[in-house]
């Protein structure tokens, strides 16, 4: 485990909140990430990254440290994002207008029409992979987390994870490939 | 390389960090082999494409609302017998505890059956010494005396060997 992540984790279990917190601010970006990419709506997403942090202030005082901090808080935050996409969430109810990102004022309106359409069809693409192969996706382009450690967060092999990770990629191909012949 | 470790590889590869060496054998395959060469341009493209999507915008006083949020929900958690079993968690606490705990269980201890028994021993003690006290009347303390006397001359008398035995008997007739 990280060392400065072990040292937080033994403060904590020594009583001091302000380690809880410190881990919170260190990781609730990664956390809010993975589950907005997996989800797409930021009121889920935000729901799912605070269950996350509620869920291990609850458990971490009996963290035994067997697998890294990091590795522990993205399998609850997985585990977490793919029980509310099978829930049926806010995200899928309201349809695609979350999926569009925020502009800046100084952003051209064009570019931010192309971007947000890109974005839209990258997105519905994504979300149309099983669940498990979306997360793995996820975990790996957009986390870049090694292979090794995206599968003791799913709890698989890693040879499953190149396995599923090859034939998401063919789905994604094939499903994206309009969009790259007129990029 | 063969072509199938190669396609394993061309993915691993894009998405991620690769050690050197294979890195190496993996170029040196795609030199030679178109198949693999297109199935790797094919893939490159899919990675861009996903990752031309940028980052959602964070609003500004995000954080500072999920914080707020966090802190009140932990609150609510904590409170009852959840901030009683966390603070006993606490080592410090808990060795405090522990201590007092230890104490209590020893108080308890010699209240419930140490006490009880010395008690009923020092009871026990008092009602023999009430029986030997019974025994020893007026008349037994008038005569310690006279007990006194008689042991004294038995005492000597035995103590004279030039008192013979024929003597002291003829004497008495």
């Amino acid at each position: 485990m990280d060392a400065e992540d072990q040292a937080l984790v033994q403060a904590f279990k020594r009583g001091e909140e302000s380690a809880f917190a410190a881990l919170v601010i260190k990781y609730r970006e990664q956390v809010y990430r993975i589950a907005r990419r997996m989800l797409h709506g930021h009121e889920d997403a935000f729901d799912v990254a605070q269950e996350v942090f509620i869920r291990v202030h609850r458990a971490l005082p009996r963290f035994a440290g067997r697998s890294a901090l990091r590795t522990w808080l993205y399998r609850i935050t997985v585990n977490l994002s793919l029980d509310y996409a099978s829930r049926g969430s806010r995200a899928v109810l309201s349809g695609l207008e979350d999926l569009e990102w925020t502009p800046a004022a100084n952003d051209d309106p064009v570019e931010t029409a192309e971007r947000n359409e890109l974005a839209r069809t990258v997105k519905t693409t994504i979300d149309a992979l099983p669940p498990r192969q979306r997360a793995m996706v996820v975990l790996r382009v957009y986390q870049d987390l090694p292979y090794a450690e995206i599968a003791r967060i799913m709890g698989c092999a890693e040879g499953t994870v190149k396995a599923t990770m090859f034939a998401a990629f063919g789905k994604l191909r094939k499903a994206l490939a309009p969009v790259m012949e007129t990029r | 390389m063969k072509c199938s470790e190669a396609r394993d590889l061309i993915l691993e590869s894009l998405t991620g960090t690769t050690p050197p060496d294979r890195r190496r054998a993996l170029l040196a395959h795609l030199q030679e082999c178109s198949s693999c060469r297109r199935e790797a341009a094919e893939k490159e493209e899919t990675v861009a494409t996903l990752r031309a999507v940028p980052e959602p915008r964070l609003q500004g006083d995000l954080w500072a609302e999920f914080m707020v949020a966090l802190d009140r929900r932990i609150a609510e958690e904590m409170t009852g017998w959840r901030w009683l079993v966390r603070l006993l968690r606490t080592p410090r606490i808990a060795w405090g505890a522990a201590a007092a705990t230890s104490v209590v269980v020893v108080a308890l201890a010699v209240i419930l059956f140490v006490w009880p028994f010395s008690q009923s021993e020092r009871a026990a003690n008092d009602d023999a010494q009430a029986d030997l006290s019974g025994l020893v009347t007026e008349s037994v303390v008038q005569s310690i005396p006279s007990m006194t006397t008689v042991l004294t001359s038995w005492k000597a008398g035995l103590s004279a060997p030039d008192v013979s035995y024929e003597l002291v008997s003829t004497g008495g007739r």
